[in-house]
């Protein structure tokens, strides 16, 4: 089975989550772990890495539906930052750069929210 | 019902053969030698010796006839020891009530003997005569109880031996008739002797007791007690000079005799029962224990096979355990659960299972991984109450293919650490214990695994009828589909529209997530637009609307990537909007262009954002147009490196056979995409949508 891991850092009050390997059905809850662990410590403000994601599924995209109302609601965001092109073809068809936040680099989205 | 009744009349026509063909000839000879009996002492009571040796002869005869009526009566049961022993209390009781009662009823008439004889001499004689009767039956039912007895937990073929003692007891009762007609009493000492020697060896036969409970030991100790009593008030009572001893040893002297050597093999017996009982009372629960843990290792063998249910065969893993070594308390834990919770907890609470699993599995108390461990837990729940105190806690894995799948803990409140007996009941018990485990683990996920497979065949029907039967047939626009579903089912869904002022819709779309709740969200799905489509025939409003009526049935988490289009064959044009899905390939002078008017997917935000960001995209439709929708089955199909087939090489196919029908379009597509993942399971339905504008067909003909 494809791999699958997230490592969770902090810069400041924004936390960062780095994703590494394939994000698929299987390995989204993982995610979802992650992300609603620092639900649970009330921390909002949340920029996902995706440098070293390589491939995400429809189950992985959901992931970040079932949490970015809760994040926008609490005045942080779930910001999206360094996709490979691949992975962003897949965003970008969906119409995420529509809704969500999407940045080249991580620095850029971790900026966006110390504005 | 019927059938009920037939067994009864089967049973009953059993019954009835076994009456006629064993019973009855058995009751005929036992009511044959009775009055046989009693009217040859009628005729003959002149007492000589070949007088008394003929009647005692067919005493005998009613003495083995009873016999075989008794043993057919009983052999259908299954007795315990116990329960022989009980009955050989009841019989001696009414064996020595019987010589009371009968005392009784010789006093009362022996004062009248001559009036009584002289008026109801039949009378008497007949009463005397059924008590005689009753006596010999209850000695044969006593004699066949000790012949029960003696047969128990024999494996060895002895019955020589209890023969033997039967051939000297009735030779020894036979020569009494010798002792008082013709005063040989060496003749009757010798048999006697022999007949004492047979019972004392045979009394040594008594290994039965050894598998007596210590309850049962105990009561044995008592009952074989009281036996001895009985038989010696008996043997006193035989040997006295009250008016039934008078009457019997009127009726027959070997039957007195016969009586007594009974009442002595009982003594004997039940004194050698006695001593060795008490010999093994210290051992019993020893004993006990080895027994319980036979049987529990039996039952547990049996569940291995039966269990469905995880939480019962926990619970009866750990109350077995707590029998088995001895303990208080005993639980499971798995490794599967990260938290340790214990499984099956049997007179222990979570938090004091807690701290001795802390004490048990720290690292200073080596080597719990692997093997058997011990642990003195006294420290770490002294503050708990007297119910929850526990001193001594042992674990042991639960191993299965050298995998540890948990542990089987116990707990004990004395302060006498688990022993090796302790340790090797443990050590059996968790090796069972682990295997019943892995069967119900495996047994669990081989029937999810069914489960699933059916929930899948449903959603694979649902699929099938959701989707369209046929496509379309219209004169200037040639129309091909392609569906291959994916084996988890995924969602895909199609179909055809025929709207007003000659107009043709289709929908192409893709449910995120798999399985029942795609195929569910997809029913839905084909629902609403088909009821849109009635009154509305604008690819946005038709999207907009249906994004607002899904929500109450898409989760949070899932969302549908759909192109709804219309054909209008008056205009020649093509209108569509797209949520979220793959582009729209339109090939148009021998090249393939992408069209990706922009828009959202279907329930990513239910705000007027959707709306806001949705496109129309119209075309005016030229000769030849061929259109290529598809769902990203189709591009994402991986090959053996995990390389997706793409949109390119989808595009070069189309412009390579442009010139042919979309059918065979279609058919070099999924070829090309088959060729291409071949060795990788197709992970998501396919769906290609061809379209061919014709429009001039008809005027180049025309």
């Amino acid at each position: 089975m494809a791999e699958f891991s997230t490592n969770h850092r902090e810069a400041g009050e924004v936390n960062i989550i780095e994703l590494n390997g394939y994000l698929d059905a299987h390995t989204a809850q993982n995610l979802e772990n992650a992300i609603s662990d620092l639900i649970t410590k009330n921390k909002f403000k949340v920029v996902v890495n995706f440098e070293k994601l390589k491939y995400i599924s429809s189950a992985g995209l959901g992931v970040f539906m079932a949490f970015i109302e809760t994040m926008r609601t609490n005045s942080g965001d779930i910001k999206l930052a360094a996709m490979q092109p691949n992975v962003y073809n897949i965003f970008d068809l969906l119409g995420f750069p529509l809704l969500y936040e999407i940045f080249p680099t991580e620095l850029e989205a971790v900026k966006k929210f110390n504005q | 019902m019927k059938q009920k009744i037939n067994e009864l009349m089967n049973l009953s026509v059993n019954k009835m053969e076994v009456w006629s063909k064993i019973v009855r000839p058995r009751t005929q000879l036992f009511l044959a030698a009775i009055v046989g009996l009693f009217l040859y002492r009628m005729l003959f009571s002149a007492a000589t010796l070949l007088s008394s040796f003929v009647s005692d002869l067919l005493i005998l005869l009613v003495f083995y006839s009873s016999i075989l009526i008794l043993n057919r009566l009983l052999s259908n049961k299954h007795f315990s020891p116990m329960t022989l022993v009980k009955s050989l209390l009841f019989l001696s009781m009414t064996n020595i009530l019987l010589y009371k009662f009968f005392d009784g009823f010789h006093a009362l008439f022996g004062n009248n003997q001559i009036e009584f004889l002289t008026s109801n001499a039949i009378f008497v004689s007949l009463i005397t005569y059924i008590f005689d009767l009753i006596i010999i039956v209850i000695l044969s039912y006593i004699f066949l109880v000790f012949r029960l007895l003696f047969f128990l937990k024999q494996r060895k073929n002895v019955k020589t031996y209890f023969t033997a003692l039967l051939v000297f007891l009735v030779l020894a009762s036979f020569a009494t008739l010798l002792d008082k007609y013709n005063g040989w009493d060496f003749i009757k000492m010798a048999f006697t002797a022999n007949a004492v020697i047979l019972m004392t060896i045979n009394s040594f036969k008594i290994s039965w007791i050894a598998f007596l409970s210590k309850k049962e030991k105990k009561q044995l100790l008592l009952f074989s007690f009281g036996l001895i009593v009985l038989f010696g008030i008996s043997i006193s009572l035989i040997n006295s000079e009250s008016g039934m001893a008078k009457v019997l040893n009127n009726f027959s002297l070997s039957l007195n005799y016969f009586s007594l050597l009974l009442n002595v093999y009982g003594i004997i017996y039940f004194s050698f029962l006695f001593v060795t009982t008490l010999f093994h009372l210290p051992t019993a629960e020893a004993f006990d224990r080895k027994a319980a843990e036979v049987t529990s290792l039996q039952v547990l063998s049996r569940l291995i096979n039966q269990v469905l249910d995880f939480k019962e065969l926990g619970d009866t893993i750990t109350d077995l355990a707590i029998k088995v070594c001895n303990a208080d308390a005993a639980w499971i834990i798995l490794n599967d659960d990260e938290t340790k919770t214990p499984v099956a907890p049997k007179n222990i609470g979570f938090v004091t299972a807690d701290k001795i699993q802390s004490v048990l599995f720290s690292p200073k108390n080596k080597p719990a991984a692997n093997e058997i461990s011990f642990a003195n837990v006294a420290v770490c729940n002294e503050q708990e109450t007297k119910n929850e105190h526990f001193c001594f806690a042992a674990s042991a894995p639960l191993k299965s293919h050298n995998k540890i799948n948990g542990y089987l803990i116990v707990a004990k409140k004395a302060e006498v650490p688990f022993d090796d007996e302790d340790k090797n009941a443990l050590e059996t018990f968790s090796d069972y214990a682990s295997i019943a485990v892995e069967n119900a683990k495996l047994l669990k996920s081989s029937i999810e695994k069914e489960r699933l497979e059916r929930e899948l065949d449903v959603a694979r029907e649902m699929q099938q009828k959701i989707l369209p039967q046929s496509i379309p047939q219209k004169k200037h626009l040639e129309i091909s589909s392609v569906f291959v579903p994916a084996f988890e089912v995924g969602g895909d869904y199609y179909d055809f529209f025929e709207l007003p002022g000659n107009k043709l819709g289709f929908v192409i779309a893709d449910v995120s997530g798999k399985g029942i709740s795609a195929a569910f969200i997809m029913a839905e799905l084909r629902g609403i637009i088909e009821s849109l489509v009635i009154t509305c025939s604008n690819p946005k409003e038709i999207l907009i609307k249906t994004n607002s009526i899904i929500e109450r049935t898409l989760g949070k988490k899932n969302f549908i990537t759909a192109v709804f289009g219309v054909f209008d064959f008056e205009l020649e044009k093509l209108h569509l909007s797209r949520a979220g899905h793959s582009s729209i390939l339109l090939l148009r002078e021998a090249k393939v262009e992408e069209i990706l008017p922009g828009g959202v997917g279907l329930g990513l935000t239910y705000s007027e954002k959707f709306e806001t960001f949705l496109e129309e995209y119209s075309l005016q439709l030229k000769e030849n147009d061929i259109f290529v929708l598809y769902t990203d089955g189709v591009t994402e199909a991986k090959d053996e490196n995990l390389n997706d087939f793409g949109v390119l090489t989808l595009k070069k196919i189309i412009e390579e056979f442009q010139a042919e029908p979309v059918d065979t379009i279609a058919k070099k597509i999924m070829t090309n995409v088959s060729l291409f993942s071949r060795g990788t399971p197709q992970h998501d339905d396919i769906t290609l949508l061809l379209f061919k504008w014709k429009n001039n067909l008809e005027k180049q003909h025309g």
